[in-house]
């Protein structure tokens, strides 16, 4: 069993040292640097194996530590007690929750997919010895984590009996499992419940117990304790057993382990959103276009894709319409209100750069050109042609600007609207610079997002996002308007600079597109 | 006129996949491209439709005089069809033709198009996300036809087709080798030899011409075979 256990710690941690080889590859320059002789390179997998040991250990000691402190200290802390039944109480209920929730053996990984039904590990063999090991890291971690932060309140004997008590509620729960399959002949899967209300009930009936109880006083005291270890010792015990000569592994893991149970929840969110996509093109059969050439192209694919292009929009003027609304009563009914919502209109701008962030929907559009249109059309030559590739971006560019300019819009008259009733400003040049660098900051973003789908295009054939250049220019807009929205500054000063930065940076980009789209827009 | 492959050769990383192709092939032909898995059959394509940049060596055209391969000179059948699946097949096709109306020879309407590869009237306004994959590969088909490139490569493009379609194909690609270098890349050798005029060989990075010099069927297969087996001299 051991040599078992071995095995799949070697198979685990090669597959571990080539995902992150591959993912290297994949970053922009560095990748450049690395060879695919890295794979078969020794030292890389010995170095990686120190790693994956150091992994395990953080895994055992450090997470432990955490839990025991975010959910027991922490919640201490706020109850301002620190008594023994109190944590023996909480910990209790929380190993409840976790010995049916957590139990390894019903948890479909794609190690065991890997180890049992790609290279027919005997399934018994693999499971029982990681799940020795599984439940030995829980152990250790556990006294450990609690000698180091209870010890001084929980007795060491209740620490022992509390870890004990963890692992054998596991046993006990696997064993009311396998009662549950063989009576329903169905198997189960602890990350698919047959049903999440109940499974949620549970968890949320569990928390409250845990959480709640002590709010009014209530926790378990020590001789209830001690009885209940009792029976959980009596009842695992009794359960070890049965899960050690349990003869089915193979049949469980041979149900259980699939490609949907394993790989879907894990799988690129872009599979999931491009069959989403794909359903939502418009079977409206009178939908038509009369235009020629290029323009027919893409007016029917805005008409046939109105729903995820132009709702969205829709939707989100709405509801700044329904805000505005909102704040506007307020100041009429509150004067207080009303002074403190003209300044903070003066001083919102840069938040607003965040807002709009959100509010565009450039990105949303760019994903569905591609999955929708791009995917397919890229492999056209004709449609990889400089004077194709321009024209169709014109066209592009004009759309995400005009579908986005009706919340953009709506929010900057709005901001102005509130700004006039709330008293004004005595700067009329305000209320200019307020409506325009809003309009700015929309068409910055939609130039923005089209500019990087076109220079960076980040898709392969197969739909997967295969540039990280773009992932990293994203979380640098996200970081960038952050930062930018935390600034400190007049709305005069702000708004002037925006305006005269959305306006370079759109000739810019733009110069950049006609310059390089047509050689860089095509699959990865 | 002549499609003309000098020297061209490409690597990824250490593994040349093209080592030295040097080949002519002339207009009016149908050239089976055999080779085993994994052979380059497609990185040949890929390079010469300027999908991957090759690292040595040039291809060109010769008609009259050498010239470069513009984009109109060069279509690309792919195995897997991909369609924009928003788009009716009229509708695709009316978009293919008003933006390449200039480079179109002899133009016939949309119906005389669909005719052509025999596609159901009541398929031609439907979207093409309900079409089945041989429909699809239909419609892919026919943008090369009314586009009519000098040199159509094609990456098994009869695969998805059922025997009867794929026997109209066969006969249509017959038709149209007049004017056109049509190579096409298969794994199945009785294809080639039925529908090609010439069989050519990628095996170890190199392109090469396989004889018939007179042989009998049987004779001809067993030597494509050893060819791609590497016992040629065997």
């Amino acid at each position: 069993m051991l040599n078992d256990f071995l095995i799949s710690f070697k198979v685990k941690n090669a597959y571990t040292v080539n995902q992150i080889i591959y993912s290297l590859q994949r970053f922009p320059l560095l990748g450049k640097l690395i060879p695919n002789s890295l794979y078969k390179m020794k030292c890389f997998k010995i170095i990686s194996i120190i790693i994956s040991i150091i992994i395990q250990i953080v895994k055992i000691f450090g997470f432990k530590l955490l839990y025991i402190l975010v959910f027991l200290i922490y919640p201490l802390s706020i109850y301002q007690s620190y008594s023994q039944e109190l944590i023996i109480h909480i910990y209790l209920f929380l190993a409840l929750i976790g010995c049916f929730s957590n139990t390894e053996i019903f948890n479909p990984t794609k190690d065991k997919y890997y180890m049992i039904v790609l290279m027919k590990m005997n399934a018994k063999n693999h499971t029982l010895s990681n799940f020795i090991y599984f439940l030995s890291s829980i152990f250790i971690g556990h006294i450990t984590a609690m000698f180091l932060l209870v010890n001084n309140i929980v007795s060491w004997y209740n620490i022992i009996l509390l870890a004990t008590l963890t692992i054998l509620l596991k046993f006990i729960a696997i064993n009311f499992y396998f009662y549950r399959m063989k009576k329903s002949n169905k198997v189960i899967n602890e990350n698919k419940p047959s049903s999440w209300s109940v499974y949620f009930g549970l968890m949320i009936g569990g928390l409250a117990l845990a959480y709640g109880l002590p709010y009014f006083n209530i926790v378990i005291s020590l001789p209830i304790f001690y009885v209940f270890a009792l029976i959980v010792i009596v009842l695992g015990l009794l359960s070890i057993k049965s899960i050690f000569s349990y003869d089915k592994y193979a049949w469980l893991y041979k149900k259980l382990l699939n490609k949907d149970t394993v790989f879907a929840p894990q799988q690129d969110n872009t599979q999931v959103i491009a069959t989403n996509i794909q359903k939502q093109i418009s079977v409206d059969k009178n939908i038509t276009s009369d235009k020629s050439g290029f323009a027919f192209f893409h007016d029917l694919f805005v008409k046939r894709h109105r729903k995820i292009l132009i709702d969205s929009a829709k939707k989100t003027t709405v509801v700044i319409l329904i805000v505005v609304l909102v704040v506007a009563i307020l100041t009429l009914i509150n004067p207080q209100i009303k002074t403190s919502v003209n300044s903070f209109t003066l001083l919102f701008l840069p938040y607003m750069l965040f807002l709009m962030y959100f509010i565009n929907t450039g990105k949303n559009i760019t994903n569905a050109m591609f999955m929708n249109c791009d995917h397919s059309m890229l492999s056209y030559r004709f449609f990889r042609q400089s004077k194709t590739v321009l024209a169709l971006f014109k066209e592009r560019l004009k759309t995400i600007i005009f579908i986005n300019l009706l919340p953009t819009l709506t929010l900057a008259i709005s901001l102005c609207f509130l700004l006039f009733i709330t008293g004004g400003t005595n700067n009329y040049l305000n209320y200019l610079v307020i409506f325009f660098s809003i309009l700015s900051m929309s068409i910055f973003f939609s130039v923005h997002n089209l500019i990087i789908y076109y220079l960076l295009q980040p898709y392969n054939v197969g739909m997967e996002m295969k540039s990280s250049t773009y992932t990293v220019i994203n979380i640098i807009t996200y970081w960038a308007c952050y930062y930018i929205s935390q600034m400190k500054v007049t709305t005069l000063v702000f708004g002037s600079l925006m305006i005269l930065f959305a306006v370079i940076y759109s000739f810019i980009s733009l110069f950049l597109v006609y310059k390089y789209a047509p050689k860089t827009f095509k699959l990865r | 006129m002549k499609l003309e492959i000098k020297n061209l050769k490409k690597s990824f990383e250490k593994k040349e996949v093209l080592k030295d192709i040097n080949f002519e092939f002339e207009e009016g032909k149908i050239y089976g491209l055999l080779g085993r898995n994994g052979a380059g059959k497609t990185t040949l394509f890929n390079c010469l439709n300027e999908d991957l940049d090759i690292d040595s060596g040039e291809f060109y055209l010769v008609d009259k005089e050498k010239r470069k391969i513009e984009s109109n000179d060069i279509g690309y059948v792919l195995s897997t069809p991909v369609v924009p699946e928003f788009l009716t097949g009229r509708e695709f096709l009316k978009f293919f033709i008003d933006i390449n109306k200039d480079n179109i020879k002899d133009l016939k309407s949309i119906d005389e198009y669909f005719d052509l590869v025999k596609l159901d009237k009541d398929d031609r306004d439907k979207l093409m996300k309900d079409y089945s994959h041989g429909m699809k590969n239909k419609v892919q088909m026919l943008v090369y036809i009314i586009a009519s490139p000098k040199v159509l490569l094609l990456d098994e493009p009869l695969t998805s087709f059922d025997v009867v379609v794929a026997e109209e194909m066969k006969e249509l690609l017959k038709s149209i080798k007049k004017d056109h270098i049509l190579i096409f890349s298969t794994h199945i050798m009785e294809l080639a030899l039925d529908l090609c005029d010439e069989i050519v060989v990628l095996n170890k990075g190199v392109l090469e011409h396989v004889d018939n010099n007179n042989l009998t069927n049987k004779q001809f297969k067993n030597k494509i075979i050893d060819i791609l087996k590497g016992e040629e001299d065997a």
